[in-house]
């Protein structure tokens, strides 16, 4: 059986072994999993190419961890998503060295409207950059529910939130777009 | 929650959810019927949460999979243990001695053990758990008394 269409189970199984045909397969598979969520999160292309490259050596460093009984994509998720929130951290204290006020200066979600925004753009150009001014955080919640279809338990584990949390967050996050999108999710509506 | 508490908003979100309880839900439903602004809201949830989902994608740049793999130290791991084909030296080395834990023995069967087959190698190797009193003692060295190596010192009768 090729390689590329083994189960989840099996292809960690080879990874555990140190497989080097199985490293690239799963490399393969989860690479746009991994830079999708770090584009979104620290929204810098090459960034988001570090993390990604990061993100997969922590793995491979640490593929011991994981619970092959478990579904990959979230332990992939989760060990990308940290990795995005320590860049993060690191990003804004190197910011903060260079300018204590540059945080201060972080756009106001509330103090737009979308015509002021992107007047004219369409929808989903909206939508991005109403993403852009969700925290970090929420926007990988977003990403992980909706671009990579998790579940909300799959969320938690990724994010090591209750799941509580991730539904209150994912619920005040859609709220907050909503409210931003409103009048264009009006219009669409029948 | 109750239904009063929520905002319209809330209950559509909570209605594609799931989260709404079965009465909750059959409420939302018949408002749904009856109410054209429950109908924009579970609407505008729905659209939502399509663009959340339809939004433009975001491909890894061309190479970044074989950077990432490249970087990966594939390979590069320790080779695995060697399991020599015949365990005869082992045995041999390993004939008559015994280790003791908390009372049990653990003793390695010499090359006369019966129940061993060297040509699988180490992976046959069987140990003996038994009671410390089934296997034999060691026998003791003899030593000089203590007042003779007090006396003479070592090397010295």
């Amino acid at each position: 059986m090729a390689l590329e269409s083994v189960s989840e189970a099996e292809l960690a199984r080879r990874c555990r072994r140190g497989d080097p045909a199985a490293w690239r397969v799963l490399v393969e598979r989860f690479t746009p999993l991994v830079y999708r969520l770090a584009v979104r999160v620290v929204r810098d292309g090459a960034e988001a190419e570090d993390v990604s490259q990061e993100v997969f050596l922590r793995m491979h460093r640490s593929f011991d961890t994981y619970d092959a009984t478990r579904p990959l994509a979230p332990w992939v998720a989760r060990t990308a998503y940290h990795a995005c929130l320590r860049r993060l951290e690191g990003g804004a204290r190197r910011e903060l060295a260079r300018d204590p006020d540059a945080l201060a200066d972080a756009p106001d979600e509330q103090a737009r409207t979308p015509e002021q925004a992107t007047a004219g753009a369409e929808l989903s150009a909206l939508l991005l950059s109403a993403l852009r001014d969700l925290p970090a955080q929420d926007r990988a919640l977003l990403d992980l529910r909706y671009r990579e279809g998790l579940s909300d338990a799959e969320v938690a584990e990724a994010t090591g939130m209750p799941v509580n949390t991730v539904k209150t967050r994912i619920f005040r996050a859609r709220a907050r777009l909503r409210g931003w999108l409103a009048p264009l999710l009006g219009r669409i509506s029948p | 929650m109750s239904d009063d508490a929520r905002t319209l908003e809330e209950r559509a979100d909570a209605y594609l959810d799931g989260d709404l309880g079965r009465e909750e839900a059959l409420g939302f439903e018949r408002d749904l019927a009856l109410r054209p602004e429950v109908a924009t809201a579970l609407a505008a949830a729905l659209a939502l949460r399509e663009l959340l989902g339809s939004l433009p994608p975001v491909d890894p740049p061309a190479g970044l999979t074989d950077r990432i793999a490249r970087a990966l130290p594939l390979g590069r791991r320790a080779s695995p243990r060697v399991v020599p084909g015949d365990a005869s030296p082992v045995q041999a080395a390993l004939a008559g001695l015994a280790w003791t834990f908390r009372g049990t023995t653990v003793a390695a069967m010499g090359a006369a053990a019966p129940a061993l087959s060297a040509s699988a190698g180490m992976a046959q190797v069987r140990w003996a758990l038994g009671p410390l009193g089934a296997v034999p003692e060691p026998t003791p060295r003899p030593r000089r008394p203590l007042w003779r190596r007090v006396l003479f010192g070592k090397g010295r009768p």
